[in-house]
């Protein structure tokens, strides 16, 4: 019951401070802008680095949100709150990631055939992204929450937490971006497809876990 | 047996530790030292001329001995996170933080010297080869557990022991990366020759016999670095403690290469 | 003598690779020696200090009863 409680309360809080729900949108939609001024050149070479770059779009823009997760909770100390409670800090990580995903997550992967289009993504690879991304932003997530608790009492952690998360999410771009790619040149899918789901399936194991150690020590 | 157990008691200890290591530090670094001159004095005059790639291939005794350490340095931190945050050891914790700094340093000599391979080769300094581009991830991991100990400066503990959270983290993502990474360059570029694979491999003992030297000579330089910086490590976090006092003031700094 | 030298006309990039090795290998050498003559150098000063501190609390001088 905690866990939704708690999930509840972080959703209803990113959602009162709208800033949150639509920042990594605005990013994903002024970088955008920036390739085709910066390529100059025509809808073939768009469209050939549209799969990578909608990714790491995707990728980078839930990487600016993920700094926040803990630090607010144990600046105010309702970190405390929940292990005085009782609560299983794994449980709070994983809630605390599931919120981060319904208010970042679930935006980026709506908000991605938008990119796709602007970047002349082939027409039969929308749905492979949408599904890729479905997969992948639970890892964002999830990590970024292990990110997050490792770096909540540094101040301008911003930058040690990309140092953190990037060599994990390697492979998850590789799977990913690759997934979409394939699909556009008109291969299967479906190998990529699974290597996610195995790392989605394994970070929703471990993540939580390497989280809630880490709050632990950071409360010691 | 009982004297293992004891000596591997006795390494718990920080004074016991610094007792002890104070012996090692001479003999690893002659030795090292010894050896690298031995081993690259072979491998750049005496071993024969690689038929394929020439002389350019004589990079392998200093590239392929780096790039084996920088694996092997990453499991001793590894094991040693492992030991930090399961049972807090202290000498574990300064037997990690002291391997940071000379893994990343061979990790970035192996990165420097393939890229100087990479030139005559392939033709250019940087290829998204499948080990180089793990390898420039594995920079990234080095510099990840450093930079969080860095900057947890106030409370050297807590700082070390998120420190091994974060090697463990990576000990486990390493595979994965590797796998990843391999299997991405096998689709889009198929495998690039390397140094090891040459053209038929080293199989001529003229060859082996130096590289195999530089490994060794390798390792014992991580000793000698690895044990140096555990030891200031050491004195460092423990400045209050009486045998640090003792230790430091009873006799002029004792080991060490001079 | 320069021929012992000669890699091909791979001379600068074999050189280079053992520079680099050799380089890096060397300024941790001096890296390592630098922090220990450092923190050897404040354990003492922190030692004497201390000592001398501890000198004045046993035998506090007189005159500082006289200024006050």
């Amino acid at each position: 019951m905690q866990f939704w409680s708690l999930m509840k309360r972080d959703v209803l809080v990113a959602w009162r401070k709208k800033s949150n729900l639509y920042q990594p949108l605005v990013f994903q939609l002024l970088i955008v802008t920036m390739f085709p001024l910066g390529l100059g050149a025509g809808a073939q070479t768009l469209s050939k680095i549209a799969p990578a770059v909608v990714w790491i779009l995707a990728l980078l823009s839930t990487l600016i949100t993920l700094e926040n997760i803990f630090k607010d909770d144990y600046e105010d100390g309702s970190l405390d709150v929940y292990v005085l409670s009782g609560m299983s800090l794994s449980l709070a990580a994983l809630s605390k990631a599931t919120a981060h995903w319904i208010t970042t997550g679930i935006p980026v992967v709506l908000f991605a055939p938008v990119i796709g289009m602007l970047l002349h993504l082939p027409g039969h690879a929308y749905g492979i992204l949408m599904l890729s991304l479905l997969l992948a932003t639970p890892i964002f997530s999830l990590l970024g929450t292990v990110g997050s608790a490792l770096i909540m009492n540094i101040k301008n952690g911003g930058m040690l937490l990309s140092v953190l998360v990037m060599p994990l999410l390697a492979p998850v771009l590789i799977f990913g971006a690759g997934a979409v790619l394939e699909t556009t040149l008109g291969n299967t899918a479906m190998n990529h497809l699974l290597l996610l789901l195995g790392c989605t399936v394994l970070s929703v194991t471990l993540a939580p876990l390497a989280a809630a150690a880490a709050v632990r020590i950071n409360l010691e | 047996m009982n004297r293992i157990i004891k000596f591997y008691h006795e390494c718990g200890s920080p004074p016991s530790f610094y007792r002890i290591t104070g012996h090692w530090l001479r003999p690893m670094f002659w030795l090292a030292l010894t050896l690298s001159i031995y081993g690259l004095i072979d491998g750049l005059f005496l071993a024969p001329e690689d038929y394929q790639q020439g002389d350019s291939y004589r990079i392998i005794f200093v590239h392929v001995p780096a790039a084996w350490m920088s694996l092997f340095i990453y499991a001793i931190i590894g094991i040693a996170g492992i030991m930090t945050f399961v049972w807090r050891m202290k000498v574990a914790e300064a037997v990690m933080m002291a391997s940071v700094p000379i893994g990343a340093l061979f990790t970035a000599v192996t990165l420097l010297t393939g890229m100087l391979w990479g030139k005559p080769m392939w033709g250019t300094y940087w290829d998204w080869d499948a080990r180089m581009t793990s390898e420039l991830i594995l920079l990234f991991l080095y510099i990840g557990v450093f930079g969080i100990y860095a900057a947890y400066d106030e409370d050297p503990r807590k700082a070390a022991r998120l420190a091994s959270l974060v090697a463990i983290i990576g000990l486990v993502n390493l595979p994965i990366i590797r796998y990843s990474v391999e299997w991405w360059t096998s689709i889009h570029q198929g495998s690039s020759i390397s140094l090891m694979e040459g053209s038929t491999g080293i199989r001529d003992w003229d060859m082996l016999r130096p590289l195999l030297v530089m490994a060794l000579a390798t390792k014992f330089y991580f000793i000698y670095s690895m044990l140096s910086r555990a030891r200031i490590y050491l004195l460092r976090t423990e400045k209050q403690k009486q045998w640090v006092q003792k230790a430091v003031l009873g006799a002029q700094p004792s080991g060490g290469a001079s | 003598m320069m021929e012992l030298f000669d890699m091909g006309k791979y001379d600068f990039f074999v050189w280079t690779s053992i520079a680099v090795f050799i380089v890096a290998l060397l300024l941790d050498a001096l890296n390592i020696k630098a922090q220990r003559t450092q923190l050897h150098r404040a354990i003492r000063s922190a030692a004497l200090k201390k000592r001398a501190r501890q000198a004045q609390a046993d035998n506090p001088p007189t005159q500082r009863s006289d200024d006050s």
